[in-house]
């Protein structure tokens, strides 16, 4: 793997830790020619309104990582009210409570938690938010029909 | 000898700052994301010796020999302000090493009554006194206590030497059938369940003799400052009350250099190891992930705490990074007001 060298040890070393010791029911693969850009796939979370799909992103950490956040966005369509039509994910330790110690793994998580507790009341997805204060029932009836249509295998 | 026992000394020059800071960084801080914050007590450190307002610096202190440089606050709202160089503060050195776990009240020869025993290590010759229900008094250079239930305690005297064992005298037992045990949990207010004072410095008190003289060669030949009274303020925990047996969790500390008196704050993260946890001197739940690395290189080991939240979380390098990009800790989010490099722990945990 040339595309290790000049990369600081850190990312090196998260990217060691997650091929080896991976989080349950989330994947992520460094990309063959650039060691920033990760190839992430998430498990929709058992018993949330996302079980059963499975959810491409893309995470790429800046040049100044870990002082600034890593850019993570959905590739895969998803109706959820935290995450919008672009992929881009409402998440506030990827904005300003971001914190060096956080890691690509810790960032997974949370976004792995986000799939389990939808928050309406913090929407980027104003359709979706508005559907799930409304009508949660149809509101998760769409979402599984999102996964039906873009995140099945 | 290992070294498992650190901590800093805060000084009053902050004071009013730590406390107006606390009242607004709380509402930044996230639920529990990164780990549990350090306690804070603003309502403690308000009652800051004002004597001490004239220091404006950070120094710690380490049993046995001293390690530690300060680095000079900097301002985070002056982006323009060169970063601070490395400024070499006091040092101390720490002579007196209570083992926190063995801080308990034992049962005495007489019924229902309980006196205080712990186990020290000590490099000088000592004189230990127990205070209970104690109110304390602050003189320009003196700390003094005054007992609401029990008359003067007498002291006693132990040379230097480790592994030794102090055990309050019977005539100074606590008898609970006349004090309430509840009495014995502190309630934040000025009076203290337990106070322990140690002398360090024998030859000021009269008590010279040989002690005496032994000391004060020793000091002569020592560029470092020594502590001359050491005081540990001391609680029962309320669950405890109904169990049989009543081990004693630290409030505060005290100490007394050249007459001025300091409290001693701990570091969070010097030593992730569980011995520390169990002595009490440092939590480890926020770095239990990557041991006792940097939490922004992960590769590095760990020497440098920010200040006010008393994070060890960083090497040095990193933290220089960090006084240009960002002015919060990496765990709690509090914002930083100074780093305090610890050299020398890496050798220390060789040992
Ligand atoms: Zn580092
Ligand atoms: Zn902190």
């Amino acid at each position: 793997m040339s595309s290790l060298s000049g990369l600081p040890r850190r990312i090196i070393k998260e990217t060691e830790k997650l091929l080896q010791d991976p989080v349950p029911g989330i994947s992520a693969v460094p990309h063959e020619d650039n060691a920033r850009y990760f190839n992430v796939i998430i498990q929709g979370p058992d018993s949330s309104p996302y079980e059963g799909g499975t959810f491409k992103l893309e995470l790429f950490l800046p040049d100044d990582y870990p002082m600034a956040p890593p850019k993570v966005r959905f590739l895969t369509k998803i109706f959820h009210p935290n995450i919008d039509r672009l992929g881009r994910i409402c998440l506030d330790i990827l904005k300003d409570k971001w914190s060096p110690a956080l890691q690509i793994r810790t960032v997974l998580l949370s976004i792995q938690a986000l799939l389990s507790a939808p928050n309406p009341d913090d929407p980027l997805n104003n359709e979706a938010a508005d559907l799930w204060k409304k009508d949660e029932r149809r509101a998760i009836e769409t979402a599984r029909e999102y996964i039906r249509l873009y995140a099945s295998e | 000898m290992i070294n498992k026992y650190k901590l800093i000394l805060t000084l009053d020059a902050m004071g009013n700052s730590w406390s107006n800071r606390n009242a607004t960084s709380n509402q930044n801080v996230p639920n529990g994301t990164l780990g549990p914050r350090p306690p804070q007590n603003a309502a403690q450190r308000n009652e800051i010796n004002p004597r001490m307002l004239f220091y404006n610096s950070e120094f710690a202190w380490n049993f046995g020999e001293n390690v530690f440089e300060g680095l000079s606050p900097y301002n985070s709202n002056a982006l323009d302000i060169p970063p601070p160089s490395v400024v070499h503060e006091r040092t101390v050195r720490n002579v007196v090493r209570l083992s926190k776990s063995s801080l308990q009240l034992v049962p005495s020869t007489l019924p229902k009554c309980y006196v205080l025993q712990f186990h020290f290590d000590t490099l000088v010759d000592c004189g230990i006194l127990t205070y209970f229900l104690a109110k304390e008094f602050q003189d320009d250079h003196l700390l003094s206590f005054s007992s609401q239930c029990c008359s003067q305690p007498s002291i006693q005297y132990f040379r230097a030497g480790l592994g030794q064992t102090y055990r309050q005298g019977e005539a100074e037992a606590l008898n609970f059938s006349k004090v309430a045990k509840e009495s014995l949990v502190y309630r934040e207010t000025d009076e203290y369940p337990v106070i322990v004072e140690i002398k360090c410095n024998l030859s000021n008190t009269g008590q010279a003799g040989t002690l005496g003289t032994e000391l004060s060669s020793r000091s002569e030949n020592s560029t470092n400052e020594e502590i001359e009274g050491y005081y540990i303020y001391l609680s029962l925990d309320k669950e405890q009350i109904s169990s049989g047996t009543f081990p004693l969790r630290v409030i505060k500390q005290k100490i007394i250099v050249h007459g001025v008196i300091y409290e001693l704050e701990e570091i969070y993260g010097i030593d992730s190891g569980n011995t520390a946890t169990a002595q009490g001197c440092v939590s480890s739940t926020c770095y239990s992930e990557d041991g006792t690395n940097c939490a922004i290189c992960l590769s590095q080991p760990r020497d440098t705490a920010l200040l006010p939240c008393r994070h060890m979380c960083l090497c040095s390098e990193c933290a220089q990074r960090l006084r240009f990009q960002s002015n919060s800790c990496p765990i709690c989010r509090q914002s930083v007001q100074s780093f305090l490099q610890v050299k020398g722990l890496q050798s220390h945990k060789n040992n």
